[in-house]
């Protein structure tokens, strides 16, 4: 018997305000950029970039996962959110969090606040990843796309973890490697674990949805995905307790071709597409993927170090990281934002009108412009910022951070624009 | 009557519990009125008329499981003629019609055209033609049927008027039961089919929101679709709509979607 549970999809209360704080987040976020300057160009522990780090994963990035995710639960898990009110509970608590966090790094207040600021997001966190796990228990469906999702979710249960028991050891100094080796475990299960892990579980939904591609081959996700948990496993492993450096490259090789199998897979969407034109929205994030490989690159020049001076090599980390976070996810998210943010909106507004009325649709709840002179405009600052993190000029930086300026202002614009749409509607002639 | 009561009371319960097991969403819903008859009758023992009726439809919906199955429909012709208030009876005896190799669809429909309010159709029929009673129940008429002798069935339908209520119940059990094929089979000739497979997101939804428009009551759409919907479904909720689905593969979805017979 095929009966269906009609109402699964979350109250537009829920996911709205995870969009607001995470565009006003990526303005923070391009400010502080500029304000950090040379600091970009120095070893990547410095305070600057820590905070610009974590304003970039929590308050940008995590934070419009957040609400994209409460969104997609109907669809990739087939069941609705455990509940709505924690996960309002959950964002005012995350949200204090990270500014907390951020300001905490951005002073270097290591030894008195970070202790607190750490915990609160620690919590903030492990609220979130509750409400998550105890939807999926819910959930009917459980194929490798929201298989991806849910171990994305204990990966940065894991990272939470590490990075809070950093903070501690910056108070009490209990552990016993120095805090840089934790805070690469931190840094790498944080990306690998939590961003790419989520990106492959969502994006295998809703890449081949929105190209409208059919028949596609789900063994090469399955692969995927045992590859990338056992590299990043065995690694973890490793850097935890025998910290051999000899067999990482081996890790590394497991979660590349993990990767590259994903990679396969959106590139097999790409090619069977009925929909032949991209949007705003598909163009980002087709270049998202595609520059998947920049990461890959650099982490294994960071790996092997290939006798670079200690000097370039610093930067070279930064820039895994900067290719990382900018270049690969919130590539992404700007484009996926495109996809969801007035879908959600629409729906919202024009759920009862659908069919009876003429009604705009959900592309036209932006401006078209806008999206592309920022989608162009982003392109220019990773140019910039890329060449300027490998040719260590400061100028290059400093265009490429007002560059991203702009894009948040553009951004932020049309975000308003279809967070504030009014409804408008033609009587339907027909 | 009071043991025959009781005996009702304890074949309704006895469904329910069968259904209970059942985790189904609408079934709970349907199951709520229902049991609430049940109570009523019980507590009152007032809608006696109902209660037969009750009687008389668990007699054939547990046909050959119950060994009081016999006791039962006797129970019921007896006490129909009474309960019914049978005026103006008009009556048709369709067996030959089939017995030549045709079908009585047709005279049957013509017959109910020019059936006036007060008046009761009555259809002679070999077997219980569950097809005919769902078409015309949709059409608003009620209808119970009666079994005088083996391979004889009686059914009657009659303009529904006070009872809307009670028949809203059985509907919609009836129709939860039902699967898929079943409910296609029933709108079979009035169906309107869209594929929008091809279609961007949110185009699927808006063109299957804009086909029921104009989806008449005894129609269904039937939709070619990628998976499940799942923003679509409260926006049917709202409207009106049931909604069955039967997955092809995992790129593949079939949906049909027709006015909700509860209201």
């Amino acid at each position: 018997m095929s009966v269906l549970n009609s109402n699964n999809a979350p109250d537009v209360s829920v996911v709205k305000p995870h969009f607001v704080f995470g565009s006003i987040a990526l303005f923070i976020l391009s400010v502080m950029i500029i304000l950090a300057d040379t600091n970009l160009l120095e070893a990547y522990f410095n305070t600057k970039i820590l905070a610009i780090t974590h304003m970039a994963v929590l308050g940008w990035a995590s934070m419009i996962v957040f609400g994209a995710l409460y969104q997609l639960i109907p669809v990739v898990f087939e069941t609705s959110l455990y509940s709505e009110k924690l996960a309002k509970f959950t964002f005012w608590m995350f949200g204090i969090s990270i500014l907390f966090l951020t300001y905490t790094f951005w002073v270097g207040a290591f030894s008195s606040l970070l202790i607190y600021s750490s915990l609160l997001t620690f919590s903030a966190l492990l609220l979130f990843v509750i409400n998550i796990i105890l939807s999926y228990r819910n959930s009917k469906k459980k194929n490798i796309s929201s298989k991806f999702v849910i171990t994305a979710i204990f990966w940065l249960a894991a990272t939470e973890v590490i990075g809070t028991l950093i903070a501690f050891n910056f108070k009490f100094n209990f552990l016993s490697e120095i805090h840089l080796h934790y805070l690469k475990i931190h840094a790498t299960i944080g990306l690998i674990g939590w961003f790419l892990l989520l990106i492959i579980g969502v994006g295998s939904t809703l890449i081949p949805m929105f190209l409208v591609s059919h028949q596609l081959n789900e063994n090469k996700l399955k692969n995927a995905y045992a590859f990338i948990n056992v590299g990043l496993i065995a690694l973890s492993l490793n850097w935890f307790f025998i910290n051999y450096a000899l067999i990482n490259p081996l890790f590394w090789l497991a979660i590349a071709i993990g990767v590259l199998l994903f990679f396969s897979f959106v590139f097999d969407a790409y090619k069977k597409r009925i929909r032949k034109k991209l949007d705003i929205g598909m163009k980002h994030t087709m270049i998202s993927i595609l520059s998947v490989f920049l990461p890959i690159s650099t982490s294994l020049v960071v790996m092997m170090g290939f006798g670079m001076e200690e000097k370039l090599l610093i930067r070279v980390i930064t820039l895994y990281g900067f290719t990382m976070i900018f270049g690969f996810i919130t590539t992404l998210i700007l484009g996926q934002t495109y996809k969801t943010l007035p879908f959600v909106i629409w729906l919202d507004k024009y759920k009862g009108l659908v069919g009876k009325a003429k009604t705009p649709m959900p592309r036209e709840l932006y401006s078209e412009n806008i999206a592309k002179g920022q989608f162009y405009l982003y392109l220019i600052f990773i140019v910039c910022m890329i060449s300027g993190l490998i040719f260590n000029n400061i100028w290059m930086i400093r265009i490429g951070s007002y560059t991203l300026l702009a894009v948040s202002i553009l951004y932020n614009i049309n975000v308003f624009k279809i967070v504030f749409h009014t409804v408008k509607t033609i009587k339907n002639e027909d | 009557m009071i043991n025959e009561n009781k005996e009702t009371i304890q074949a309704i319960a006895s469904i329910n519990k069968h259904f209970l097991k059942l985790k189904n969403p609408v079934l709970r819903k349907v199951l709520a009125p229902r049991v609430t008859v049940a109570d009523a009758a019980k507590v009152g023992g007032v809608a006696i008329g109902i209660m037969i009726k009750k009687l008389e439809e668990i007699g054939f919906e547990f046909e050959g499981d119950t060994p009081q199955k016999s006791n039962i429909d006797n129970l019921n012709t007896e006490n129909m003629s009474e309960s019914k208030n049978i005026k103006n009876l008009v009556s048709l005896d369709v067996r030959p019609t089939i017995e030549s190799g045709e079908d009585p669809f047709n005279i049957i429909m013509k017959a109910v055209k020019i059936l006036k309010e007060e008046e009761t159709l009555l259809i002679i029929n070999s077997f219980e033609p569950i097809p005919l009673i769902r078409k015309l129940q949709s059409k608003g008429y009620e209808s119970w049927t009666e079994r005088p002798m083996e391979g004889e069935v009686h059914t009657f339908f009659r303009m529904n008027s006070a009872k809307w209520v009670d028949n809203e119940v059985e509907e919609s059990v009836k129709k939860s039961n039902k699967n898929f094929d079943e409910e296609l089979a029933y709108f079979s000739d009035n169906i309107r089919k869209i594929d929008v497979r091809e279609l961007e997101m949110p185009e699927p939804m808006v063109q299957i929101l804009k086909e029921i428009e104009t989806l008449k009551n005894d129609q269904a759409l039937f939709v070619d679709h990628k998976k499940i919907p799942q923003f679509l479904l409260p926006e049917l909720e709202v409207r009106n709509f049931d909604i069955l689905y039967k997955e092809i593969d995992c790129n593949h979805t079939i949906l049909l979607i027709y006015k909700s017979k509860r209201s």
